[in-house]
């Protein structure tokens, strides 16, 4: 049969096919960018586009934006829109009203806190009325990514990195989602789920002023930040905020490639970049003039510039590259959270400010002397007066009629009193943990419980950029507390709540907060170790603490304006006085919640009681007992200069350059425990001490078990040939330290790596004791 | 019964009940006790918020009103057979006995009238309570069924006592023999069955005393029929709890669960004590027939009167006993 005779035969089945492959096509399914799927009764002139952040990725209780676009070919309207997790518990909306003239577009943002693991949200837009029929909906797919690494890639050009394979991985794999630098979002909350992102070929002064706070918002609350290096990224980090820095690009050279054998066995042969001059306080990891990548804290996150370009030929074909992306990008913190391991603190944090707020105030006390005096008066009547005066009336019997009569009287009069005089009994409790993210915003979130005698409806007023959460239901002492099952308004300044009776039910509200905050720093210098605080802030400070890994300061109480200066002390040798109350406790340990394995040095941390009442929520109920608790929490700046003696309890394992052990705790410090019989152990000092030029350098350790310490040895790395020292220490008994030859060579950037070797599973944990004095410029 | 006897001497007794300074006194003294007492409690919880425990106001309403009324109840035990307990033994020691039998008025005539008396006595003593209530609506937390419950209790243990104290002026024919046999019956009740609870609580591991060991205390019942009310929903932790104390007297033991409610055996008190109030009654009467018509054994319309009460008093009981044995 030829083709002419087959299109004669059969045309009818062949223009078929056409039609049906072409249908087939336009059906196809867009993933996480639902088209405006009319139902039925929908108004075809209102056209719903919607899309979630992170191409719907999110980690489990944390935001996720949904951006939503209307255009209205219509009439004037005011529409509300609406989002739902199906898998919510019990049902409700997240909404936002929107005011769409006649031929009007546009985007809104709605954030939808995954409480749930939902793998669908459902959009839909009604009329703001209060018979609302629907206007438009749609669903949108999300993928919850519990214990996975949200690493986010923002870049002009694309960019594919040779990243370890999931099954390579042990924990945490890689999920990337690629962002447009204009689709950054200009609130933090849009960044909530991503624990890495990385700029590349990215002009930052391009970014906006919003999105820019966003990024170093993000970045205090645990983010980690990595910018790319090489000639393609010049540009990147110019924009950023100076603290978003750690260190200033120079020309291209070739990179000492040698330092990464304490990262992957086998470096590549050739890497180029630029020279990095780094900025202080910034830890540079690499030889001295040509560091491969440079890092540098803020707030609870880290900043990671490289000195090479992600694109790097070479590490396209190299071998080692995957695991290099998987050391270089990590998470800055992790914590055992409610789904498994986790980058933020916010499923440690969210349960414990609830119970603060639920640590519930006395309820307002009414008067009860004029009650109290009314029955006084009528004990008198109807017992010495009544009598006397019947007596001399010589009417006596007349008391079975006076003395009910008098009773029912003062009775009414007394209950009518008691009823006037009854005290508001509900009760309006807010507890506020406050995180410093900047010197002059903090990230404000407010647990607020209601209580009330019969069901009661609450107006609360509220900034528009507030977002209100469901609490989690949960117990603290005696009082058991709920959330409101109302749906949730975004954008507006009202909100309506009902509480059920004698039920203690309530919200979370989150907001960016605009504080002036108290001034502290960790001064080292050659007098010794202190804290400087200097509260210039408008509000009072009391229960003052400066925590330090294992050292703290204390301060009961800081007025606005004042100045002071406290010695940082052992935490084990001076413990922590209590709080002042159990709601103040829980806000302190949602302040600083216990990571599950220390990947960085740990920030110091300044947590006071802030007095000013400060929550983003207002309740509508002036008569009722309302309680306003806060707590600020604002990392220190460590500052060190000239000759000091360096604190040994500053030296922290650093886990990224350390192999053959797990971390433990000896003498409530940081150390590993040998797993085989070859263990590296780096110690690492905070940034602000990277730039220290080592004087003197003893060297003593404290090991938990037994030890057959004379079957142990040690040696140390040569940072300047780059090799283990020839020379292996003995493993000696705290009690004696032993003074290490020509410490700028096993110094550097505060890093000493230890490597020991031999019988030292035994060791049990293991820590170096450090007695390091250097000069700081 | 001759009424107009019946109406003569009923109106000599409420006018002599009242004469002297006797009953003023006891008026003023019952109810500055109670005001004392509430004042009292009212400070000890007023003290604990000012230490910063979180009561809320229902609460303080509930623990007062707890407070105020064990006060009622734990006086007008002792106060209602006082009433009665000199009625017909005073009457033998001024030899006015037999001129009373002798006269028109029936011999249950005389008795119900003593009864009467007292009851309304101790009835005036209870309405003369009841403005104090007014401070627990300032706190709230108490409903009207709550209150209502607990006043019927007291009502049904004040008339109890009443006819206690009648029964043993009829049985003694002494005041002083009255009183000591009378109070004698109360310590025994009151004291006696609570001991017996906390021994067997004791000896069972701190367990709740089976709640018939209870159910004849008037203390106990009142603590039953108190706690009925469940606080809060919310509850704090080293506030003032009368839960405690209320399952001390309604179990024996001290470990109630401050959101579990006490055993409803009040039902079962009612009732018994109603058949107690009745069976009583019907020995006095008896007694003062048989001695007026000097036939122990003879069945007087009295009698039957009073035995028709208790047959339909049983048959209320067993129509009902899943209600009060819900309490058992």
């Amino acid at each position: 049969m030829n083709v002419r005779s087959f299109h004669i035969k059969h045309p009818l089945s062949l223009w078929l096919a056409w039609l049906l492959l072409l249908l087939m096509l336009l059906l196809l399914p867009l993933p996480a960018h639902a088209q405006d799927a009319v139902p039925p009764t929908a108004d075809p002139t209102l056209m719903l586009t919607a899309a979630a952040m992170l191409n719907g990725n999110y980690v489990p209780h944390r935001w996720l934006a949904v951006q939503v676009r209307l255009a209205n070919t219509g009439p004037d309207r005011v529409v509300q829109v609406q989002a739902r997790l199906p898998s919510d518990s019990p049902p409700r909306a997240y909404t936002q009203q929107v005011v769409l003239p006649q031929r009007a577009e546009k985007q809104i943002t709605l954030y939808l806190p995954m409480q749930s693991l939902a793998r669908i949200a459902q959009i839909t837009v009604v009329a703001d009325s209060s018979a609302a029929p629907v206007l438009a909906s749609t669903t949108l797919e999300l993928f919850p990514r519990s214990e996975e690494r949200l690493l986010g890639i923002v870049s002009n050009q694309p960019l594919t990195l040779a990243l370890p394979r999931r099954q390579d991985l042990d924990s945490f794999p890689f999920v990337v989602v690629s962002l447009a630098p204009a689709d950054l979002p200009a609130d933090p909350r849009g960044l909530d789920s991503l624990t890495i992102l990385l700029l590349h070929d990215t002009d930052t002064r391009l970014l906006s002023p919003t999105q820019q706070q966003a990024l170093r918002a993000w970045v205090a609350r645990g983010g980690h930040l990595v910018l790319g290096g090489g000639e393609l990224n010049r540009a990147t980090p110019l924009g950023l905020d100076p603290v978003l820095q750690p260190a200033t690009l120079g020309a291209e050279q070739p990179l000492d490639v040698r330092p990464l054998r304490l990262m992957i066995p086998a470096p590549p042969s050739r890497l180029v970049g630029s020279q990095l001059t780094p900025l202080v306080p910034a830890q540079p990891f690499g030889a001295p003039e040509a560091p491969l990548f440079v890092q540098r804290m803020y707030g609870a996150g880290l900043v990671t510039q490289l000195a090479f370009s992600p694109t790097h030929p070479t590490l396209r074909a190299w071998d080692g590259a995957p695991a290099l992306w998987a050391g270089l990008l990590q998470p800055a913190r992790l914590y055992a959270g409610r789904t498994g391991l986790e980058a933020d603190a916010d499923t440690i944090q969210l349960p414990l400010i609830a119970q603060a707020a639920a640590d519930l105030p006395a309820s307002a006390l009414p008067r009860s002397s004029p009650v109290f005096g009314l029955l006084v008066a009528y004990l008198l009547c109807v017992g010495p007066v009544l009598a006397v005066l019947l007596r001399r009336l010589d009417r006596q019997p007349l008391t079975w009629q006076l003395v009910p009569a008098l009773a029912m009287l003062t009775g009414a009069g007394a209950t009518s009193l008691a009823m006037q005089l009854r005290a508001d009994q509900r009760i309006v409790s807010h507890a506020t943990l406050l995180e410093a993210t900047s010197p002059t915003t903090a990230r404000s979130r407010t647990a607020t419980l209601l209580l009330a005698p019969q069901a009661t409806q609450f107006e609360l007023h509220q900034s528009p950029d507030t977002l209100l959460r469901p609490l989690d239901a949960g117990q603290f002492g005696s009082v058991m507390f709920d959330s409101v099952g109302d749906d949730l308004a975004q954008q507006r300044d009202t909100q309506s709540l009902t509480v059920a009776r004698w039920q203690a039910q309530g919200v979370l509200a989150e907001q960016p907060s605009e504080l002036s905050l108290p001034h502290a720093a960790i001064i080292l210098d050659p007098q010794g170790v202190r804290v400087e605080l200097d509260n210039v802030s408008d509000s009072a400070l009391r229960e003052l603490q400066i925590n330090y890994g294992t050292q703290h300061a204390t301060l009961a109480s800081l007025p606005a304006g004042a100045q002071a200066t406290v010695p940082l002390v052992s935490s084990v040798l001076e413990p922590l006085l209590p709080a002042s109350s159990a709601g103040i406790a829980a806000l302190g340990q949602a302040a600083a919640p216990p990571e599950h394995v220390p990947l960085l040095p740990p920030v110091p941390r300044l947590v006071a009681v802030w007095t000013e009442a400060t929550a983003p929520l207002t309740v509508a109920a002036d008569a009722a007992a309302i309680q306003y608790r806060s707590l600020l929490s604002m990392p220190v700046e460590l500052r060190a200069q000239g000759q000091v003696q360096v604190p040994e309890a500053w030296f922290v394992p650093d886990l990224s350059l350390s192999a053959g052990g797990v971390p433990c705790t000896i003498g409530g410090q940081g150390g590993l425990l040998p797993q085989t019989d070859t263990l590296t152990l780096t110690m690492r000092l905070p940034d602000a001490l990277a730039a220290l030029d080592p004087v003197s350098l003893r060297v003593s350790f404290q090991s938990s078990g037994v030890a057959a310490l004379d079957r142990a040895r040690v040696r140390l790395y040569d940072w300047q040939q780059h090799r283990l020292q020839a020379e292996a220490h003995p493993v000696l008994p705290p009690t004696i330290s032993q003074q290490v030859a020509a410490p700028q060579r096993v110094v550097q950037h505060g890093r000493v790596v230890f490597v020991f070797s031999g019988a030292i599973t035994d060791l049990g944990c293991v820590r170096p004791m450090l007695a390091l004095q250097g000069v700081l410029p | 019964m001759n009424q107009p006897a019946l109406a003569a001497l009923l109106a000599k007794e409420f006018r002599t009940q009242m004469r002297g300074s006797r009953p003023a006194v006891l008026l003023a003294s019952y109810l500055a006790l109670l005001l004392l007492a509430l004042f009292w409690l009212y400070q000890t919880l007023v003290g604990q918020v000012q230490q910063g425990v979180p009561l809320i106001g229902p609460q303080i309403g509930q623990a007062l009103f707890v407070g105020l009324t064990l006060a009622v109840q734990l006086l007008l035990v002792f106060l209602a057979p006082a009433t009665t307990l000199n009625s017909i033994s005073s009457e033998h020691e001024r030899h006015t006995y037999d001129i009373l039998l002798a006269t028109p008025l029936s011999a249950a005539g005389m008795v119900l009238a003593k009864l009467l008396v007292g009851v309304a006595f101790v009835g005036l003593l209870i309405i003369a309570a009841l403005p104090l209530y007014s401070i627990v609506v300032l706190f709230g937390g108490v409903a009207v069924g709550d209150l209502g419950r607990v006043v019927l209790t007291v009502i049904i243990t004040a008339i109890t006592g009443c006819t206690l104290g009648l029964v043993c002026s009829v049985l003694t024919r002494q005041t002083y023999t009255a009183t000591l046999l009378c109070y004698t019956v109360l310590v025994a009740v009151t004291a006696g069955t609570l001991f017996a609870a906390n021994i067997w609580s004791a000896l069972h591991g701190l367990a709740s005393a089976p709640s018939s060991y209870l159910v004849a205390n008037p203390v106990s019942a009142i603590a039953s029929a108190l706690g009925q009310s469940p606080p809060p929903g919310i509850v704090t932790v080293n506030a003032l709890r009368p839960a405690t104390l209320l399952g001390l007297l309604t179990r024996g033991s001290l470990n109630l669960n401050v959101n579990e409610l006490a055993p409803p055996f009040f039902r079962a008190t009612w009732l018994l004590y109603s058949g107690v109030a009745l069976s009583l009654t019907w020995v006095a009467l008896h007694t003062v027939e048989a001695h007026q018509h000097r036939r122990l054994l003879r069945f007087s319309r009295s009698d039957a009167w009073l035995l028709g009460l208790l047959v339909l008093w049983s048959t209320l009981g067993w129509a009902t006993q899943a209600w009060w044995q819900a309490g058992l």
